[in-house]
């Protein structure tokens, strides 16, 4: 077997990844409103896997460099692959939405009108509505011999009109770039809330008035995808801060990749449009349907409708931080405590922080901020702290992917309170998660940790599964004030006691603990591995896996995502099984258990087992030690392997099958996650509802 | 008592460092310890003087530790810098920068306080494991970038002390000279250990130094390297190390980084280095050595503790400020019997007369160096021989004191005989008057005591003070005749008498 055969390709990887998000969405077991979610993360997933990932294959394409990747195909074989595999799945997800979603919808009251099927009486109160808002915000743009095509940004709708003057015989066109937030406009007058417009739509409908004396022939929609990566040169950049905002500004003028028009367009229009964009050859697609299938995340989010929606299953807060009235520190300073979110409640993680703040024994809180939610609490709790006057130094990452904007935000608020705020480290994208509290105790400083494979985001923590720790261990403690050391720039990196880092040396611990279990198997002992991520792509790591294999060691993987190595190849990886698991939370804890010769090593890391997460970012690995809750990680992993309801099993030849549940007993993980804490004894709480507006459902890791 | 935390900064060659700790029950628990590049040496060794860009990247460094310092409430900051510093010509700039821009004051160490620290983090360490016993000496090597600090120690005090010009920079100079010819670079290290250390062989045999101690970045990960991860506390096998020697000859920079994990800035130091720390093993004939992990801020650390305790440190100092000084003068042939009479003597005599000084115990220890040392500039020529011992003494290389307490004793010791000071005497015009003032005061003292052994014959048996009347009364216990120091006594008072208005006469008992 060559060395290419043993590997699967990223970026196909990645778009079965995809496939199995709309696979949910094709799923008729699932409430109609979910369904639709799932359309809508599909389509926000490949949006910026187009605007990331396609677009660095294109620019490998035009650098002419003829470079191979670990499965031996080039950038141009990857996008003929892609073009193929992108097209079958958008049709597919077209025939869902048309087919299937929209009509069950319409069957629950929902309609989403165009110009054709807008009911007559309601168009004269949406000219009413268009005159009065429309028509005065929007900029339409003729372009003729002294006007040419405008520049579009990435991933705003346009409509393009075909005009005629009736004094002249010259072709005429003009666009109309709008807004895609606030896609739907509720039927003035309409009290269900259930009929909508599409503003493209309104627009198309009295567009005529923008152009009096002129004859509108034909329209379409239209959508340009754009290259989005940031690049900034930060070697030469005195201010992170006002490069990163700079580079904002040119973000919307990246080339155009993707060009999306509706399918009915005319010759015409489609000829006027391949003329001037110039997207990706063969990226161009024809939408049977609404362009943009994203924005449908506002329906999905909508008050109300439960019955169209997954049952809401509240977080439980668990016994331990029950009572408030104790402090959370004295909490933790007993036991070490481990948070399974989103089954568990994110609650202890804000009252850390907030208790924290006001604390007077408190010197001096730490934290890492990579994405955050709007006005979050966390953000709140440390403006406080800071304004109680306890040192606050917060590492904010700038360069959280299409976060960027958000983050300068928080940024700039911590800094105006007088907290100590630094911008990342030059090169290197801050990725672990950890905060760390200083506190003046009778017998003298201790220190609290909190460490996590999640973000400090209230929201998320609600919709991605996450595991997180909180200890007051002295090791943990020295080890956190010196990754704020270094992330702040203080000091080098010292000799950890517990913690692992990327870039110093998380690949090679990993290599060396995959090693560790083969040598255990050659001197006839056993050899495990689990290991729990969203990706596996690092070489090293595969191979190493692939060598462990051979030797007899056992190796689970649960991958949510990508995953280039190649499971159950004969003389290869028959020792390697891989699963994915998509449901409705988003799949994001990394675990990582080395069964060492029975003396189980359990670690939870910030880091996937991806080159960039191994060398372009810093990332936390830490161990589990207390064993209770090493216990509690074993029946996490366990609970997640026996899933066979939404769990896939990757195939050899990279096509991923659904497993078939045995007969007996049905196991949906994240379903049984609150049926195993409640046999914990563990008291719900009821107050909170489960689900909350969010912009993009899925942000997070999908696209690399 | 109440919990405090301190913090030590010491601005070293090649990085300033940090460590902030706090103290509560007298244990030291070390909160933090921070490391940052600031390449101070590079400038100073290859430059003469720290550049501009330098001292702003240390500056800013300070200001971050200091920032961090105030997170904890930190109560007290001792900063100390060495050899980078103190050679570098613009060092009284740097030290004002830093004072105008953090507010920190910075000290700069001599090699043999450098010593000293490092010797008391160790001791303590050592006696923390049970792992020195009475009457055995022990030895620390420290390499620096400028000069390797060897140093014997016993239980109770450091016995010997030796700056060696064999610092990491000066050994990546020599070893690229000899590069083609290595034979050539060891002969050379052979030679300079031995003749550095000869006169360390001449007072405690090489078979008597128990254990090794290396201390240096370059050392720091050879334990791990030979022992593994688990055992680095063991002691380091030379044959393991003279091995480990002869394959990183071979390595290139990437290998070395890679396989030793050692950083990049230690990569063109590393060989030579760990040669010449091999050639003084070899001198030393020891089959085997330790790497411990203390530091010159743990010693600092220690250091504030003692000093807040208060506890019954003069006592050992005293000790060792004697062995000290005694192994100065046999280096240079002191008349040994003579020299301890007279110190006998005027210990009586300083501590019968406190009332009348007011002098205290940092003063005695000036006294007992300038007794013990007095008769040193014999060794130049008898004739105007206080004058020598003054420059003899100023030459040396003391533990404990440095340049301006140096010259305080040269000059007690230089008017031990004829003049007393006069506006004339340079070495004793850049006194300031209260250091001018106790130099009249010991000298005074040591006078009275020098003339008890004129005869350098050890003629009293023992001396006795009293004052009464506003007078002061010695009386010699003595066995046989003592017309030379009756003599010498007579002339040798009119300074004490003089200074104090105090008349002194002696009454000679003979038993």
């Amino acid at each position: 077997m060559s060395k290419y055969e043993q590997f699967f390709n990223r970026e196909l990887s990645w778009i079965e990844f995809n496939w199995r998000v709309l696979e949910e969405a094709l799923d008729k077991t699932n409430p109609i409103l979910e369904r639709l979610k799932f359309l809508s993360i599909f389509s926000n997933n490949l949006d910026e896997f187009i605007m990331v990932r396609i677009s660095a294959l294109v620019s490998q394409l035009k650098s002419g460099y003829p470079l191979k990747d670990a499965s031996g195909l080039t950038a141009i074989d990857v996008l003929n692959k892609l073009q193929k595999r992108i097209s079958e799945l958008v049709n597919l997800q077209y025939e869902c939405f048309t087919n299937d979603i929209q009509k069950e919808l319409e069957e629950e009251g929902f309609y989403f009108y165009t110009v054709e099927t807008l009911p007559e009486k309601y168009k004269e109160s949406l000219k009413q509505l268009f005159l009065k808002k429309y028509f005065l915000i929007l900029t339409p743009m003729a372009i003729d011999r002294g006007h040419p095509f405008p520049f579009l940004a990435g991933k705003t709708l346009n409509i393009l009109l075909r005009l005629e003057d009736p004094k002249k015989n010259e072709p005429l066109f003009a666009v109309i770039p709008y807004p895609s937030k606030d896609r739907f406009i509720a039927i003035p007058g309409d009290e269900t809330n259930q009929k909508y417009i599409y503003v493209g739509e309104l627009i198309k409908l009295f567009a005529n008035y923008f152009f009096k004396g002129y004859n509108i022939l034909k329209s379409c929609i239209f959508r340009i995808t754009r290259d989005a990566e940031l690049s900034i040169d930060e070697e030469g950049a005195e201010d992170l801060l006002s490069a990163i905002e700079d580079q904002l500004k040119k973000r919307e003028k990246g080339s155009a990749i993707r060009l999306e028009v509706e399918a009915d367009a005319d010759e015409e229009l489609l000829d006027f449009l391949f003329q001037n964009i110039e997207y990706y050859d063969g990226f161009c697609f024809k939408i049977k349907g609404p362009i943009d299938l994203s924005s449908f995340s506002q329906i999905v989010f909508m008050k109300g409708f439960e019955k169209l929606k997954d049952a809401p299953s509240a977080p439980v807060l668990s016994k331990e931080f029950l009572d408030v009235k104790e402090s959370i520190f004295e909490i933790i300073s007993r036991k070490d405590r481990l948070l399974n979110l989103p089954f568990e409640s994110f609650d202890p993680v804000v009252r850390f922080i907030e208790e924290a703040s006001c604390d007077p024994k408190v010197l001096a809180i730490k934290q890492t901020l990579y994405r955050t939610s709007g006005d979050s609490p966390i953000v709140k709790a440390l403006k406080k702290a800071a304004e109680n006057g306890k040192q606050v130094t917060v590492v904010v990452e700038l360069k959280a992917r299409f976060d960027e904007a958000q983050n300068i935000n928080w940024a700039k608020q911590l800094e105006q309170v007088g907290c100590h705020v630094i911008y990342g480290i030059v090169g290197l994208k801050i990725h672990c998660k950890v905060a760390l509290v200083v506190r003046d105790e009778e017998d003298g400083i201790k220190r609290y940790i909190h460490l996590s494979t999640g973000n400090y985001n209230d929201k998320t923590a609600k919709i991605y599964t996450d595991i997180s720790l909180f200890t007051a261990k002295k090791t943990f403690g020295k080890d956190a004030s010196a990754i704020f050391n270094l992330l702040t720039g203080y000091s080098e990196p010292p000799r950890w006691q517990k913690l692992v880092s990327a870039p110093l040396d998380l690949r090679n611990f990993f290599l060396e603990k995959i090693e560790m279990e083969k040598n255990n198997v050659k001197n006839g002992g056993k050899g495990k591995i689990i290991a729990k991520m969203n990706s596996l792509v690092d070489t090293k790591v595969i191979e190493a896996l692939y060598d462990a294999s051979k030797a007899g060691v056992q190796i689970q993987l649960i991958i949510r995502g990508m995953c280039c190595l190649k499971p159950n190849v004969s003389n290869l990886s028959e020792n390697i099984s891989v699963i994915s698991i998509v449901d409705k939370f988003l799949e994001h804890s990394r675990i990582y258990y080395f069964y060492n010769g029975g003396n189980e090593n359990i670690y939870v890391a910030s880091a996937d087992w991806m080159e960039r997460n191994f060398d372009r970012r810093i990332e936390l690995l830490f161990p589990i030690e207390d064993e209770d809750l090493k216990k509690e990680i074993l029946t996490i992993l366990k609970i997640s392997l026996s899933d066979n309801v939404k769990a896939r099993i990757l195939q050899s030849d990279g096509r991923y099958t659904r497993k078939k549940p045995d007969s007996d007993k049905i196991i949906r993980s994240q379903v049984e996650f609150y049926h195993y804490l409640a046999e914990k004894n563990i008291e719900k709480k009821t107050s909170e509802t489960l689900f909350i507006p969010r912009k993009n459902p899925d942000e997070e890791e999908k696209i690399l | 008592m109440e919990n405090t935390r301190v913090a030590a900064i010491d601005i070293g060659s090649s990085a300033i460092r940090m460590t902030i700790a706090e103290i509560i029950n007298d244990k030291v628990n070390i909160l933090e310890e921070l490391r940052q590049p600031v390449r101070l040496g590079k400038d100073s060794f290859h430059k003469g003087k720290i550049l501009r860009p330098t001292i702003n990247e240390a500056i800013l460094v300070l200001k971050k530790y200091k920032k961090l310092c105030e997170e904890y409430n930190v109560s007290l900051i001792k900063t100390v810098a060495t050899t980078a510093v103190r050679e570098a010509t613009n060092v009284d700039i740097f030290i004002d920068n830093i004072k105008t821009f953090t507010d920190i004051d910075v000290e700069i160490l001599s090699t043999t306080k450098e010593t000293l620290f490092i010797h008391r983090a160790l001791i303590k360490q050592l006696e923390e494991n049970n792992e020195i016993k009475e009457k055995e000496y022990q030895a620390i090597i420290e390499v620096g970038a400028g000069t390797v600090e060897v140093t014997i120690f016993s239980k109770e005090c450091i016995v010997f002390s030796r700056s060696l010009p064999l610092g990491t920079l000066k050994m990546k100079q020599i070893f690229n000279k000899y590069s083609d010819n290595e034979e050539h670079f060891f002969r050379y290290l052979k030679a300079i250990v031995s003749n550095e250390l000869r006169t360390l062989k001449r007072d405690i045999p090489t078979f008597k130094i128990k254990k090794i101690y290396g201390i240096g970045s370059e050392l720091d990960c050879i334990s791990k390297v030979i022992n593994g991860e688990n055992n680095q506390n063991m002691p380091v096998d030379k044959k393991e190390f003279q091995k480990l020697c002869d394959k990183i000859q071979s390595y290139a920079e990437e290998e070395m980084i890679h396989r030793l994990k050692i950083s990049y800035d230690l990569t063109e130091t590393f060989y030579a280095t760990n040669i010449m720390f091999l050639k003084i093993l070899d001198f030393f004939k020891a089959d085997s050595f330790n790497l411990p992990k203390v530091s010159l801020r743990d010693g600092i650390i220690e250091n504030i503790l003692i000093k807040q305790n208060n506890s019954n440190l003069f006592s050992q100092f005293e000790k060792q400020v004697k062995i000290n000084a005694t192994n100065i003068g046999r280096a240079l042939n002191f008349d040994e019997k003579h020299a301890k009479k007279v110190l006998e003597y005027a210990l009586i005599i300083f501590e019968k007369t406190k009332e009348i000084h007011h002098l205290g115990d940092i003063e005695k220890s000036y006294l007992i160096v300038s007794c013990l040392l007095h008769d040193v500039g014999t060794s130049i020529s008898n004739r105007s021989h206080h004058k020598h011992s003054l420059y003899v003494i100023n030459a040396q290389e003391f533990l404990h004191f440095g340049e301006v307490e140096k010259n305080i004793i040269a000059n007690v010791a230089r008017y031990h005989r004829r003049s007393p000071p006069k506006t004339t005497h340079p070495d004793y015009m850049r006194l300031s008057n209260k250091h001018k003032m106790i130099v009249i005061k010991l000298a005074s003292i040591l006078r009275i005591a020098d003339s008890f052994d004129n005869s350098n014959l050890q003629l009293v048996e023992s001396i006795d003070l009293k004052i009464e009347d506003e007078k002061v009364i010695i009386i010699c216990n003595t066995k046989k005749n003592i017309y030379a120091e009756a003599y010498s006594f007579k002339y040798k008072k009119d300074m004490f008498e003089d200074f104090f208005g105090i008349a002194i006469t002696l009454k000679i008992k003979r038993i």
